[in-house]
């Protein structure tokens, strides 16, 4: 498939999936007693600055959010669900005009969403979906579906499995990100679901969490290696900087990382790399960029009291050495 | 008192005063009821967790597993959550008392320091938290017990701030007035002296780890109902803002120097500039910086650098004493 067919497919995708999630949600609905956009106050509650996603995130939020016009002040916690409920008790006393939230903890935040609702501040969620049998609690959520970007890494596996030649029974194992945060809940139920229903045949041998680091990755994958050795054919690791720990373990342990089918996930700069170097064979893309966009658009949209989808998901198309290119114009690089 | 100690405590007032004053005259909305409940939200926490941890300081010791013990408490509370809220609490409360027992137990026996043994019983509680969790976040719906924990009362309280409270004036109580109160802080003192002069201890030393342990899953049983949700990963800084906040408050690493007032006094220090500078929209490492720079400074302030202020000061007015004298 050339690259500009695969460019019209992920815009087609966008457009289908913001159009599906329009159709499929609940309206967030016109505000007349909300301040406009333009010269309103915003907080954005978001996670740390460590994480590399999180600053392109933030930059972008805050980009968009200026070019629009509105004043934002934000509040930044390292992944703590506790120093985060203080945000927003802090937060809500300030009375902004619409609160953004990237939840450091997806259940964890839902008594303080509770708050907000209460004090009749509109909310957009981004990034971290809390389970939606709450989302009476905010207006909108923007971010990525984890549970499709698992699904997509599963068809990518599958696709790359029979790429090269790896039909019959086949031994894969999978690198986690932190035990119990719902992208590693969600991408793995995705991943296991779609190999589950279209290819029983690939038996997942072992897992370990690499913590979404790629040195913690590195050792998780050594002791993989170490215990199943040439039966591996394929290896998932839920993010990209921890695949890249993977193919120093498999070079490590004298496997060649071509031979192998390696799929990551974000599209970060060192699965880009990877790709075109040709030991990854596959990531799916989650643009921070986007995700940072369609947050600060959200709120935009629903301070100025237009109508907008309940949940509005970034695209995650699959990508290859094929198409990597869609990786670095989606990143901003 | 000392002359660094009379130092280091009127900067300790000071701050307690200037920092709240000077963010009510800059940030907008500091002084609103709404901010004074979020500051009290945020001390409610903090504030048990560095109670129990300086009463095992004020004894010449240090918990390291406080921080883990509030994780797995929080967890065994949403475990056991369908018996009662109350019931829940009080078994992660019992599980913390036992662990801390535990801890003061394992000291004369491997003859070792709490550092050590406490570190143990900390990566310990890791592994509890993680295998109680089973790589899941535990949540439970019914969000009665969240509302009725963190609902306004008085305008600035809740009742998990004022339970917070209640816990620091029992400990000062305990302290205070009893003999047992007494012999934990000349356990912390002088240990040999004490021993010999017929201070209980051992009993002293069994005491502030189960109190330590039981108010560090205190802290972590009423978080997680206020969340409704517990996991086993907490902030890896939780530990040292709780040390950071006794030592801010004047409690001792060497033992025997200390109160619940001292701790509430670093406790309130460390949660209105943290709260002063979110206002301020400062980010988690400016947070980092400006705690560390804080603990820094009154670190050498109690140290030598206190007492060469003062040995400066004093020389200072001897010098000019002389010189009025010899000019006259």
């Amino acid at each position: 498939m050339s690259q500009g067919h695969k460019r019209q497919n992920y815009l087609r995708n966008l457009m289908l999936g913001t159009v599906a999630a329009g159709l499929l949600g609940i309206f967030g609905g016109a505000a007349p007693a909300w301040a406009a956009a333009k010269g309103s106050k915003v907080i954005l509650l978001t996670v740390s600055q460590s994480c590399e996603y999180c600053a392109l995130h933030e930059r972008a939020f805050l980009k968009a959010a200026a070019a629009d016009g509105i004043n934002v002040e934000v509040k930044i916690n390292n992944f703590d669900a506790g120093q985060q409920a203080s945000q927003v008790d802090q937060a809500v006393a300030e009375h902004p005009d619409a609160i953004v939230v990237w939840p450091a903890d997806a259940s964890a935040i839902v008594p303080s969403l509770r708050r907000i609702k209460k004090a009749g501040i509109p909310l957009v969620v981004t990034n971290s979906m809390p389970n939606p049998k709450y989302q009476s609690l905010w207006n909108i959520y923007t971010g990525p579906d984890d549970l499709g970007n698992g699904q997509q890494a599963g068809e990518a596996m599958i696709q790359g499995l029979k790429a090269k030649g790896y039909t019959g029974n086949t031994d894969i194992f999978v690198i986690l990100g932190v035990l119990g945060t719902p992208p590693q809940i969600n991408r793995l139920d995705g991943f296991t679901g779609v190999l589950k229903a279209k290819a029983p045949m690939v038996k997942i041998d072992g897992s370990q969490p690499g913590n979404w680091d790629q040195t913690q990755a590195t050792d998780a994958a050594a002791a993989l290696f170490t215990q199943y050795g040439a039966h591996i054919k394929g290896v998932y690791a839920e993010a990209d900087n921890m695949l890249a720990g993977v193919i120093v373990a498999a070079q490590r342990a004298g496997l060649d990382p071509k031979t192998l089918v390696l799929v990551g996930s974000n599209c970060s700069v060192e699965g880009v790399n990877a790709i075109t170097a040709g030991t990854q064979y596959a990531t799916v893309l989650q643009s921070p960029i986007d995700d940072g966009n369609y947050a600060a658009q959200a709120v935009a949209d629903l301070l100025d009291g237009k109508s907008v989808p309940k949940t509005r998901f970034l695209p995650h198309p699959t990508i290859t050495a094929e198409n990597v290119a869609m990786c670095n114009a989606a990143i901003g690089r | 008192m000392s002359g660094a100690a009379w130092l280091t405590r009127s900067i300790r007032l000071v701050l307690l005063v200037a920092l709240p004053l000077g963010f009510a005259l800059t940030v907008k909305h500091f002084l609103s009821l709404d901010n004074l409940y979020a500051i009290f939200q945020s001390f409610a926490f903090l504030g048990l967790l560095a109670l129990g941890l300086s009463v095992t300081m004020i004894a010449g010791e240090f918990d390291l597993s406080v921080a883990a013990m509030a994780t797995v408490a929080g967890l065994v509370t949403i475990k056991l959550v369908v018996l009662g809220p109350v019931a829940a609490v009080l078994c992660a409360v019992m599980v913390g008392t036992v662990i801390g027992i535990g801890n003061a137990v394992l000291l004369p026996w491997l003859q070792i320091s709490s550092l050590v043994t406490t570190v143990g019983t900390m990566i310990l509680l890791n592994g509890v938290g993680f295998w109680l969790a089973g790589g899941r976040v535990l949540s439970y719906d019914n969000f009665d017990v969240s509302d009725a924990l963190d609902q306004t009362l008085l305008g600035i309280f809740s009742p998990r701030s004022l339970i917070t409270i209640l816990c620091f004036l029992l400990i000062a109580a305990f302290l205070q007035f009893t003999k047992l109160g007494r012999d934990i802080y000349a356990s912390g003192g002088h240990r040999r002296a004490a021993i010999q002069s017929g201070a209980r201890v051992g009993l002293a030393l069994v005491v502030c780890f189960a109190i330590s342990g039981a108010f560090a899953a205190l802290a972590g049983s009423l978080i997680s109902l206020s969340l409704a949700t517990a996991s086993a990963t907490l902030d890896s800084t939780t530990l040292l803002q709780a040390a950071a906040a006794a030592i801010i408050g004047g409690v001792a690493l060497g033992g025997g120097i200390g109160s619940p007032a001292s701790v509430a006094t670093g406790v309130l220090i460390l949660t209105i500039l943290n709260n002063g500078l979110g206002l301020l929209s400062a980010s988690s490492t400016e947070l980092l910086l400006v705690n560390g720079a804080l603990l820094l400074i009154v670190v050498l302030l109690d140290g030598k650098a206190g007492q060469a202020l003062m040995d400066l000061r004093r020389k200072t007015a001897q010098t000019k004493r002389r010189n009025v004298t010899w000019q006259g």
